[in-house]
Parts: C-alpha cells; sequence; structure tokens
C-alpha cells in the first residue's frame, strides 16, 4: 500500500467521522418553550436571563421564550399550553389549585417573602402598630400578607384602610397613602418618587409568601419529566451563577427589555442586590420549598376567606427536579 | 566509537544513575515525609479549630441556659408579664449581661410563647415574631443553636442560640435566644499560622455554600457555591475524622486539603493548601538534583577523560609501533612504561622485532650471496615463486644453490 492509498483512505475516515458528528448533532433536537414571567422583564428575572444568555439552556436542548406578563391568567395559561413554565406567586398557585387547575410548583426564586409595606421616613411609621387610622395601598397577595401581619400583631384590621395601589408610589408621595405595599425591588423607584422610606416586612411578622414560584402543569411532570428537569437543572445554575455574579446578572435585563422600557444599570443591580438575600438564605439549597410555608400561606388564605378549601399541601409543590446540583 | 568515548559514556552513565536512583529514594520518601507533615499539621488545625468552634458555641449554650435560669431575670421577666412597664428592667438585666459577655454575642432577646420578641438589648427588634424560625420553635424544647443561615434583619449571616426559659414550677414561659458574633468566629477560622502564602480553612453549611470568608474569593459567604471533590466528599460522606485528599479547589488550583464534618451544628471543616507551595521543598530538590546531575557529568567527563588518556596513549604508542613495523622500522625500540599488560604488549613485540630483524639480516645475507652467484636469475626468482619457477620448470632446480634446494624439498615433502 502506498502513501498515496493511505492518505486518501484517511481523508474518507475523516470525511466519515466529521458526518457521523454533524448528523449527532444535528440529532440532538432543540425544544422550543414558552416561560411566561409574572412581570415585566425585570433583574428579578436574572438567574433566568444568565441561564438563557451563557448557554445554559441551550446546553439542555432548549430555547427559551420569555414572556412578560400580560395582565392574563397564568395557571389558565398553563393549563392550555400558551406557556409552558410560568412564574406566580403562592398564594396564586393555591388559588389555581382550588380552582381545579392541575399545576404545580417546581421552583422559587424568593424563599423571603420580597413584600414590604413602605412610607415616608418623616411619617415614622416602622411597625404594624404604626398603621393603626393609617390608609394603606395594596394588591392581591399584598392585602393577604398585610391582614394576616395585622392579626398576628393582634391588630384589628378595620383599623387600617386598605385600599387599591396603583404601582407608581405616586400616592404615597402626594400623602394620600401613609403608606404603600410593593417589591423590594422597588427600592429605586421609591427613592426617586417619595425620598427615604421606611420599610415593613412581613416576614418578620410570621408572614412569609414564597414568591416568584415557576410553576408547570402536572401534566408536564408526569409525561416530558425530561423537559422540565433540563429546565430546572439550567434555571439553578443560573440562578447560582447570577449570585456570585449579581452586576452582571443583573445587566443581562437589558437584552430583554424594550428600547422604551430599559432601565438603568444602577436600578438593575439594586434590585439584584437587594433580592440575593431573599432568594439564597443559606439555609436550603436553591429553588427549594418547605411543606411548612405553602402550609402558613394555606391558613392565612383559609382564615381570610380567600381559600374556601384546604387543599393536599403535597399536591402543591415538589422539590423533585433539584436533585441534581449545578 | 572510540575507546575514550566508551569509557567517558559507561563512567558518566554509571555515576548519573547511582545519582538519580539515590535521589529518587529520597525524593520519594521526602515527598511522602512532607505530606505526612502537612497532613499532620492539617489533623492538628482542623481539631484545634473544631474544639475552638465547639467551645465557642457550647460555651454560648452555657451562657444562654444559664440566663434563662437567672433567678434576678425571671423574677423580673414574670413581673414584666403583669406590668409592661417593667421592660426595663429586663432589658437593663440582658444589656448588662450582654457587655459582661467580652463580645461573645451581639445581642440579646426574649420571646414569648407566640414568638413574639417581647424585650431586646435593641429595642428597635422588640414586637417582631419569629414564631416559624427553627431556633424558636427548637428553643422550646431544649438549648439550641441554629446555625449559619441569613438574617434579613441584621442583613448578613447569623447563628442564633436559644434556651427555654421556665418558671419556678417549670412551666414554659418563653424562649431566650441569644445572637452569637460570628466575627469572632470568622477571625478563628482566619488564622492558618503554618500554613504557608496559599493555605485556609474555611467553614461550609451543609448546601456546599461558605460561611466563613475564603482567602481569595471576596464577598463569598453564602454566596459562592463550593463543588469542591473535597467539599462534596465531605457533605456527602460525613467523615467524622479528618479526611485528606488532593484536588482543584475553588480557583480551580491543585490543593492538597483535608475536611471534618462536624456533625453537631452540621457543617464541615476544610483546610487546603497549595500542593506546589506545600511541596516547594521537594520542588527546590528536584531543581538541586538537576544542577547536581549537570556538575557531576562535568566532572565525570574531565575524570574520564583523564583515566581515558591515560588508558589510550600506550595504546596508540603500540598502534604506531605496529605501523612502524609495516613500514620496515624495525631498529626502534618502543619504551612503554604502563606497569601493566600493554607495557607487557609492548616488550613483546620489542622483542618480536628483533626476531624479525635478525631472520631479515639472515635473509639479506643469501640474498646477496645468491646475488653475487646468478645475478639476474636472483631477480627473477625474487620476482616470482620459486616453487611455481621449479613446477613450470623442474630442471632449474639443479641450477640453485644448495640451501634454495633444501628448502624447496621440505616444502614439498609437507605439501606431501
Amino acid at each position: 500500500m502506498n502513501i498515496k492509498n493511505v492518505v486518501v483512505m484517511l481523508s474518507v475516515c475523516f470525511v466519515i467521522l466529521f458526518l457521523g458528528c454533524t448528523q449527532f448533532e444535528q440529532k440532538k433536537e432543540v425544544q422550543e418553550i414558552n416561560v411566561c414571567l409574572s412581570w415585566i422583564h425585570e433583574a428579578q428575572f436574572a438567574g433566568l436571563y444568565w441561564a438563557d444568555q451563557k448557554g445554559y439552556y441551550a446546553q439542555e436542548g432548549l430555547k427559551v421564550n420569555f414572556l412578560p406578563y400580560n395582565d392574563t391568567d397564568l395557571p389558565q395559561d398553563l393549563v392550555d399550553g400558551k406557556c409552558d413554565f410560568a412564574i406566580l406567586q403562592a398564594d396564586t398557585l393555591l388559588l389555581a389549585r382550588e380552582a381545579g387547575l392541575p399545576v404545580k410548583a417546581i421552583y422559587t426564586d424568593y424563599k423571603q417573602s420580597p413584600i414590604g409595606y413602605f412610607s415616608k421616613k418623616s411619617s415614622n411609621i416602622t411597625k404594624p402598630e404604626d398603621l393603626i387610622g393609617k390608609t394603606v395601598g395594596a394588591d392581591y397577595s399584598e392585602v393577604y400578607a398585610l391582614i394576616a401581619m395585622l392579626k398576628n400583631k393582634g391588630i384589628d384590621v378595620n383599623s387600617v384602610k386598605i385600599v387599591q395601589r396603583d404601582y407608581t408610589y405616586d400616592k404615597l408621595a402626594s400623602g394620600e397613602f401613609d403608606a404603600e405595599a410593593g417589591w423590594i425591588t422597588d427600592g429605586a423607584t421609591l427613592k426617586a418618587v417619595v425620598g427615604d422610606y421606611n420599610t415593613i416586612y412581613p416576614s418578620d411578622y410570621n408572614v412569609n409568601f414564597y414568591a416568584d414560584v415557576i410553576s408547570t402543569t402536572d401534566d408536564k411532570i408526569s409525561k416530558q419529566p425530561e423537559l422540565v428537569s433540563a429546565f430546572i437543572t439550567a434555571t439553578k445554575k443560573g440562578w447560582q451563577a447570577a449570585i456570585e455574579n449579581p452586576d452582571e446578572a443583573a445587566l443581562l435585563t437589558l437584552g430583554y427589555q424594550q428600547e422604551d422600557e430599559k432601565a438603568t444599570p444602577e436600578h438593575l443591580k439594586f434590585v439584584m442586590s437587594i433580592s440575593s438575600p431573599f432568594i439564597h438564605t443559606g439555609d436550603s439549597p436553591l429553588g427549594y420549598m418547605d411543606a411548612v410555608a405553602f402550609s402558613n400561606t394555606q391558613k392565612i388564605l383559609l382564615k381570610q376567606g380567600i381559600l374556601k378549601n384546604e387543599q393536599d399541601i403535597t399536591q402543591i409543590f415538589t422539590n423533585e427536579f433539584l436533585a441534581e446540583t449545578p | 566509537m572510540r575507546i575514550s568515548l566508551k569509557i567517558i559514556t559507561a563512567m558518566m552513565l554509571v555515576t548519573l544513575s547511582s545519582v538519580i536512583l539515590i535521589s529518587s529514594i529520597f525524593l520519594v520518601s521526602g515527598e511522602k515525609q512532607i505530606q505526612d507533615r502537612v497532613y499532620a499539621q492539617f489533623d492538628s488545625v482542623l481539631a484545634l479549630k473544631e474544639s475552638s468552634i465547639i467551645n465557642f458555641f457550647s460555651n454560648n449554650e452555657k451562657r444562654v441556659s444559664s440566663l434563662s435560669s437567672d433567678d434576678v431575670l425571671l423574677s423580673e421577666l414574670e413581673k414584666f408579664y403583669v406590668e409592661p412597664k417593667n421592660i426595663l428592667n429586663v432589658r437593663e438585666i440582658l444589656k448588662k449581661e450582654l457587655s459582661e459577655e467580652s463580645g461573645a454575642f451581639g445581642g440579646f432577646f426574649i420571646m414569648n410563647l407566640d414568638g413574639n420578641i417581647v424585650v431586646s438589648t435593641n429595642p428597635d427588634e422588640e414586637g417582631k415574631i419569629r414564631a416559624d424560625r427553627p431556633y424558636f420553635i427548637n428553643g422550646k424544647e431544649q438549648v439550641y443553636t441554629q446555625t449559619f443561615y441569613y438574617s434579613t434583619y441584621l442583613q448578613g449571616l447569623a447563628a442564633t442560640t436559644t434556651a427555654p426559659i421556665k418558671n419556678s414550677e417549670g412551666q414554659l414561659i418563653g424562649v431566650i435566644a441569644g445572637r452569637n458574633n460570628l466575627i469572632e468566629l470568622s477571625s478563628l477560622m482566619t488564622e492558618t499560622v503554618g500554613f504557608g502564602e496559599s493555605g485556609e480553612t474555611y467553614i461550609v453549611n451543609k448546601f456546599n455554600y461558605p460561611v466563613t470568608g475564603l482567602k481569595f474569593e471576596n464577598d463569598s459567604v453564602l454566596k459562592k457555591a463550593l463543588y469542591t471533590e473535597g467539599v462534596n466528599e465531605c457533605i456527602t460522606e460525613k467523615h467524622q475524622e479528618t479526611h485528606h485528599m488532593e484536588y482543584s479547589d475553588y480557583q480551580n488550583t491543585l490543593v492538597i486539603g483535608a475536611h471534618k464534618w462536624v456533625p453537631t451544628y452540621e457543617f464541615c471543616l476544610v483546610a487546603e493548601m497549595n500542593k506546589n507551595e506545600a511541596f516547594l521543598p521537594i520542588n527546590n530538590f528536584k531543581n538541586d538534583i538537576v544542577f547536581e546531575c549537570v556538575i557531576i557529568s562535568i566532572i565525570t567527563a574531565v575524570i574520564g577523560y583523564f583515566v581515558s588518556f591515560t588508558l589510550v596513549k600506550p595504546i596508540n604508542l603500540l598502534k604506531d609501533y605496529a605501523d612502524a613495523i609495516r613500514n620496515g622500522q624495525l631498529d626502534k625500540k618502543y619504551e612503554v612504561n604502563s606497569k601493566d599488560e600493554i607495557e607487557d604488549v609492548a616488550i613483546t613485540l620489542n622483542k618480536m622485532c628483533l626476531g624479525i630483524k635478525d631472520r631479515n639480516d639472515l635473509l639479506n645475507t643469501i640474498l646477496n650471496a645468491i646475488k653475487g652467484k646468478f645475478g639476474n636469475i636472483v631477480t627473477i626468482l625474487l620476482r616470482k615463486d620459486i616453487e611455481e619457477l621449479a613446477k613450470k620448470n623442474p630442471r632449474i632446480t639443479s641450477i640453485l644453490p644448495k640451501e634454495l634446494r633444501a628448502s624447496l624439498r621440505k616444502s614439498k615433502l609437507a605439501k606431501k
């Protein structure tokens, strides 16, 4: 066999090997999924953005479309298949379950409730007792948490005037509201609109709702566990990296925001830095959920009559997709 | 290959292989000794730190437990439950205790049976509810320490020790809590005497997060997840005896490390040292060996050259002698003073030369005699072989001198 023949044979082997590898790559099918967010594009989803932009989802064979909140019924969207995964609040999840929608939590972004009740520094409102006789703007779960907090402190709920808020903090600034509920992530906006402010955390008064809970349907969990596992594995990895690199993670949000809704880098960094301790508490793995927390939320909703029937907590959430470490 | 090169090569091979063999033995045993020494150091440091940490928490538990049964505090607390304005007295007792604890605690507070903080050394904390906190739930039953969690109130790492407060009738009336001062613990962990520049010790909680600072990574407490081989093994295997291994650390640097699981407080103690730094003496020794080998090679080559020169010089003389003999120079006498076999060969060659010379002289005498009697025939005889001539022309033998005829006859007889 002369050298020419050897070269020809090696070339043929190389081409076959190359084509084989290409075929193999092509066989790894990319699955496109929709993730419905609980809010507009914001740094509170930085872990997911990191997983997307750093290729963690792609490594798991996923192409993720993030759909910002559009005032729709997210649990229903999950059931209707408009979203493969949706980010819900703990109370929404419990109510959806009661309504017969087969949705389940598979990962929680915020383990500590990011809800706070803000007031002007000058008003000297620092504890629930200070809200007596005052007007507080709140919406949905903020109302449930407020009532629960007041009750835990033995305060007559009727002694506090709770009204619908409009998310601008203008009424707090103008003095129409003495206090207004919101997420701790609104700090930069608050500072700009209201100035220096005090915060009452419901979690300081034994009221803690999981927030931004990644959920999907029972059907998807049973029929496509690999897909759920792939999504959660990449998401958890993304969150871990985001916590280790908060500034860089926060700025990834800009890649998703429309031109007219671009936030300032300072705002995004603030959101990430203030959120980190609420997302990663150090006393359990990232995303891990505890039955006691869901049970406490359920008790609060039952007491307030928001929830009519007690739900089986074991059907509300599962940690089975958190087993793998990043 | 020349004899001198062979001698030099052989000498270098023997010398270098001996050096390498001996050095290798030293290296292997040295490496083992250093590893054993570092591991022994790890063992003692981890044991010391474990004992210090356990002492830190157990002493604090004793202090909180003792405070929970302090008669003065109990008396004032019971008065406070009846008359809230007595809160000042209770707070003063807690503050006094705090000042006497010389930095072991960051604050004290008392929770009622609903988990409400009713008195605290920090009045801002009063009124908050901790009913869902593990330190309250467990503290109602026994002395308990919740180690290493993030406190949103403190906005940082916390560890809280609690104990049940019971009245004189043994009824539970509250839970007292002390916030452990973790600065003391962190400074304890940062002491790494004898670990060189790269050595460090740190604590990792059961979820792979450092709870004390990392030497080479800022702002890592409860943020950077550590999934190194060492930390993973510590958390999964939970070795209660110090376990040693080599692995890549959180900087992806090869380290020799040790870890130990502390079951009481559920954390992992880790000690690590850069392998290159730990084995620096051995690496230096390796460099020394390379240097020594170069020096030894040069010295061996020089010595080899002189040795070979001594051996080769008489051999070269003999060679010259043989060349001279080949060229017919039989008068020379060669002096070889090597006092060995080569000198014997030279003496024998001298004798051989004398013998050849004598025979040559005889032949020349005969030849001259023949030359005188037979003139040109001798020339012919010299040119051709006598035997050949005699074979072709047997009659010529009759005209040959008597000596030659006798020689020819002897030759014929010998052939027969």
